[in-house]
């Protein structure tokens, strides 16, 4: 083997002149005795020569001072021109005998990992990542073009500016590339030496899935996830993920997508043993060790053989760094949030962009943000940021007084007046309009999502954006939303009205009288899954498949047996209603009832078995209501002029009448809101597959990764899947990290924490938002996702992130709900309210500070969660 | 104070006008359920078209004109706002986007 070629054991970190960087820390690591798969380094001197061979020194002369468009134009020249070019013989020759003594080790159907290795990453802070290629499963055919193709990446437009702007000479930049064993993993996973979410030092964590692992690095499975302590490597944490996808072993000639169905039998089944996670956490600490700092290490199993596949530097990323970079202080905007908590991804978080006007709302790392400096401007108040962060995040957050500021009160009156000029006609519109007066949505929905002339933006502009002068106002359903806000109003005068004429009155008692009201779609869907749950109890067949399988397979069951037909008819009928909905339906990439009905089966199959009684309970609350009143209309019969006028009685009962329809307003407009949002979908899946059957995309997902930019761009053939594999891969990774996060309530300034020193023998008390009355005691029970984790015994404690109708039927067993984040018109407190619980909200990091089994008392007057030492708590 | 009111007076017209424009909206609000729905939907318009005529008679003739003109001119103000407002408004975030 001359120097242009050489095996892996041969190269040192030293040698990232020869290897390039990557090749260099492998080489090293097999030095180290690491058990890296075998393989071989084409050297950056081979491509040297090959460069000279060719010729390639002319043809790269000015590139620095090209247009863009010339320098694309030149770029896929100079490409053209190394692919297309054969390689000097002795290199061939050098190439296919370390390939050959490879295969002799391996075996003839080896495939090839071929990965560009180049020699510039040494140079102080440039960072080439996602520039230059890596090829999977290359067969031995293939292998000397791709090793062109990866020298060739180092000429791609993007490469070039990046080096161009960094200063570095496009004739000193050299390329080695590496050949590996592709390892037939069985299973696959990466390890973190420090908690790359929290920083803590002492977690090592571990998240495995089955295959090869290119599924978890580009985070297109949810792996499994295992925490262990470093000191003595025992588990903290386990959670067995349903592992729907996996990246086999080798791939079709035609399989146009990477990811294919887990078989069923694996999808729940956990990847790794005990001794199997404390072996890789081994192995990871032996890393650190050796590279002396945080790892992140890329690992695989095959036939009981570990192999690591990479080791690099963790990126850790706290809470605490989010904007960190940013001018100003912003507030989470919470209306977004507290229906569920994960950021948006990319192409939503533009969508939204677009509906909110920058810079005044801002996405940043996916979740939608109110800047203090503009909201300062508009207020007439002299408040400091912490104060006005507070009472922007909750309207409960009120500052103990407001000092005006004279100069800016007239224009704010002024500014007010023409905000009233503009939405008053709205307002006016709304106004005692039928509850029924959005229907129409639904049509000019179906007819946008007919039009095929209409992208994804045009059919935002027409549904929520651009309103036609004489459309009507059911159709605007964003400016209802927002005029709906109304229910503050009408709920705050009704509250200071009941309290101070029946001042002992019980303290959920304007929350009952406003409960009830007809027409709310959510509560009608509510319904309709009670009477499938009815229709199912009614066939033994539908119950026996409905508890026998997993929603996602019950489907298929249900379809073969001829008892369920009734059944499937009513299902029909309900996801012809209610199809539109879905779990974080504010998030485009999140799928559709109408596309997975199996989260509705799932919530049949809850209703089952917690063998509730909704319609009892509705009538339990109506006769509550009627005896609320009763009681009201009494004691306010003790007070002048009452009793033959009524007047007090009338002008309750008219603020309980506007409290429900602007809340029925906002629901509705909310149900609304997400048909339109996923019609929005609909067009972006329906762009997806013109892509996907191009070649253009490969697997199903990414599109939500991409820009509209990008998306237009691959479609008018600019680009192509090479050109966005990287940026989807990152995208998706910053995605998932920042998924496990919750996001900062404020960026750019810090908010004292609310917690109480616990008395002598009392537990922690956190305190939290109110939103539903009522006091509680139990045991907790933490639930993170209600379509895997169902088991809510009657009477415990639901504590959860979030949210919304999937975990409806939890509420008819919980004895009370604790919720990370929301508010008092949040999902959670408007069904506690419903269902007489009582329910603090608001609470950060709930589901981390309280376990399940633990004893909490819940004050929903006050918003306070106790944690409970010792005490045998009463409900 | 003669100017004062003059512009109470336009002030007012405009503010009333916001009332009569809704109420005509609810021709095309409603129009989905005009069988059940036209007694209200008349009685607004006969209630804000007397409101602004009275206004407008008690006023006399020194401010009538303005509050007739705040009336007037508040239809093409409320035109621009929605119409050509939103344009607008979703041309920049548009343009915001692709600057990024």
């Amino acid at each position: 083997m001359g120097g242009e070629v050489l095996t892996l054991g041969q190269v040192r970190r030293g040698d990232v002149a020869v290897a390039g960087g990557k090749g260099a820390n492998l080489g090293e690591m097999v030095a180290a005795g690491f058990p890296i798969p075998p393989g071989f380094v084409v050297s950056a001197q081979a491509c040297e020569a090959f460069f000279r061979h060719i010729d390639l020194a002319g043809r790269i002369e000015g590139l620095s001072e090209l247009t863009a468009d010339a320098l694309k134009r030149r770029c896929d020249e100079i490409r053209r021109l190394i692919c297309q070019a054969d390689l000097p013989g002795p290199l061939t020759e050098a190439i296919m005998s370390a390939h050959a003594d490879l295969t002799r080790d391996l075996g003839p159907e080896t495939v090839y990992a071929v990965r560009s290795s180049a020699t510039a990453e040494d140079l102080g802070e440039a960072s080439f990542a996602g520039q230059h290629e890596t090829y999977y499963y290359v067969t031995p055919d293939k292998l000397l073009d791709m090793v062109k193709h990866c020298w060739a990446s180092l000429w791609s437009p993007e490469a070039v500016s990046y080096r161009r702007t960094q200063g570095i000479s496009h004739a000193e930049v050299f390329m080695a590339v590496v050949v590996q064993e592709m390892i037939r993993s069985e299973v696959s996973g990466v390890t973190f030496t420090a908690n790359p979410v929290s920083g803590d030092l002492g977690e090592i964590v571990t998240e495995s899935s089955w295959g090869m692992g290119a599924a978890i690095v580009d985070g297109r499975v949810t792996p499994d996830h295992w925490v262990v302590a470093r000191e003595g490597l025992n588990l903290k944490e386990k959670r067995i993920a349903e592992k729907k996808y996996m990246v086999p072993a080798s791939l079709e000639e035609e399989q146009r997508t990477r990811l294919i169905e887990t078989p069923l039998d694996l999808r729940k089944k956990e990847t790794l043993t005990l001794d199997q996670i404390r072996l890789v956490s081994q192995w990871a600490l032996k890393a650190e060790d050796h590279f002396g700092g945080p790892q992140d290490l890329e690992w695989a199993m095959a036939q009981g053989r570990f192999y690591l596949l990479q080791s690099r530097p963790i990126t850790i990323m706290g809470r605490e760094e989010i904007g960190r970079d940013l001018e100003g202080a912003y507030v989470i905007f919470k209306p977004i949030v507290e229906n569920f908590t994960e950021p948006l991804t990319p192409l939503t978080a533009e969508a939204f962009q677009v509906a909110f006007s920058p810079p005044l709302m801002r996405i940043i790392k996916g979740w939608l943000y109110v800047s203090l400096r503009h909201i300062r401007t508009i207020l007439p108040f002299k408040l400091t940021d912490e104060e006005l962060a507070q009472m922007l995040y909750s309207f409960d957050n009120q500052p103990e007084r407001f000092r005006l500021s004279p100069a800016k009160l007239p224009f704010f009156l002024a500014g007010l007046y023409l905000f009233y000029l503009f939405m008053g006609v709205f307002s006016a519109r709304t106004w005692n309009i039928p509850g029924d007066f959005m229907d129409g949505f639904r049509r000019l929905a179906r007819k946008v999502d007919e039009d095929d002339s209409l992208g994804p933006v045009e059919a935002m502009t027409k549904l929520f954006l651009w309103a036609r002068f004489f459309q009507p106002v059911g159709d605007q359903v964003m400016l209802v939303n927002f005029t709906s806000l109304r229910y503050f109003i009408w709920m705050g005068l009704l509250q200071k009205f009941l309290r101070a004429w029946t001042p002992d009155i019980r303290s959920d008692a304007e929350s009952l009288l406003c409960s009830g009201a007809e027409g709310v779609l959510s509560a009608e869907m509510g319904r309709g899954i009670w009477s499938l749950a009815k229709t199912a109890g009614k066939s033994p067949r539908v119950r026996e498949i409905l508890g026998a399988n997993k929603p996602e397979n019950a489907l298929a069951e249900l379809k073969a047996a001829p008892e369920a037909q009734e059944f499937l008819s009513e299902l029909d009928r309900f996801l012809e209603k209610n199809g539109h909905r879905g779990l974080k339906e504010l998030e485009m990439a999140s799928p559709r009832w109408e596309e997975n009905p199996a989260p509705v089966l799932g919530m049949v199959r809850n209703y089952l078995l917690v063998e509730a009684d909704p319609e009892g309970h509705e009538k339990a609350v109506k006769q509550a209501r009627r005896d609320l009143e009763a009681e009201i209309k009494t004691r306010l019969e003790k007070l002048p002029l009452e009793k033959p006028f009524r007047p007090r009685w009338r002008l309750l009962m008219s603020m309980a009448r506007q409290s429900k329809h602007f809340s029925r307003m906002r629901e509705n407009s909310r149900f609304y809101h997400t048909l339109g949002f996923y019609i929005i979908r609909r067009k972006v899946l329906r762009i997806e597959a013109e892509l996907m059957a191009q070649g253009r995309l490969k697997c199903k997902g990414d599109v939500f990764y991409l820009k509209k930019k990008e998306m237009d761009r691959l479609r008018t053939g600019e680009l192509g899947w090479l050109d966005v594999e990287d940026v989807i891969r990152e995208r998706r990774m910053e995605y998932i990290r920042l998924c496990k996060m919750s996001p900062p309530k404020v960026i750019g300034l810090k908010l004292p924490v609310k917690k109480s020193e616990p008395a002598e023998g009392e537990g922690e008390t956190f305190h939290g938002q109110s939103a539903s009355p009522g006091a509680y005691q139990g045991t907790a029970h933490v639930i993170l996702d209600p379509s895997t984790d169902i088991e809510l015994k009657p009477g415990e404690i639901l504590v959860a992130p979030y949210t919304d109708p999937a975990w409806t039927p939890l509420f008819l067993t919980a004895g009370a709900a604790v919720v990370e984040i929301g508010s008092y018109l949040s999902h959670a407190g408007t069904v506690a309210r419903e269902f007489g619980m009582p329910c603090v909200v608001d609470l950060p990091d709930c589901t981390k500070l309280i376990h399940t089994g633990d004893r909490i008392s819940v004050d929903g007057d006050h918003g306070l969660v106790r944690l409970m030492r010792g005490e045998e708590g009463e409900s | 104070m003669t100017i004062f009111l003059k512009i109470m007076a336009f002030l007012l017209g405009l503010t009333v006008a916001v009332q009569l424009v809704a109420a005509l909206f609810g021709i095309v609000d409603l129009r989905y359920a005009l069988a059940r729905t036209w007694p209200r939907l008349v009685r607004g318009i006969l209630i804000w078209s007397a409101v602004t005529v009275i206004l407008a008679w008690l006023l006399g003739p020194v401010y009538r004109l303005f509050f007739l003109l705040g009336v007037a001119l508040y239809f093409p103000f409320y035109y621009c706002c929605v119409y050509l407002g939103g344009k607008l408004f979703f041309r920049r975030n548009l343009k915001l986007l692709d600057r990024e």
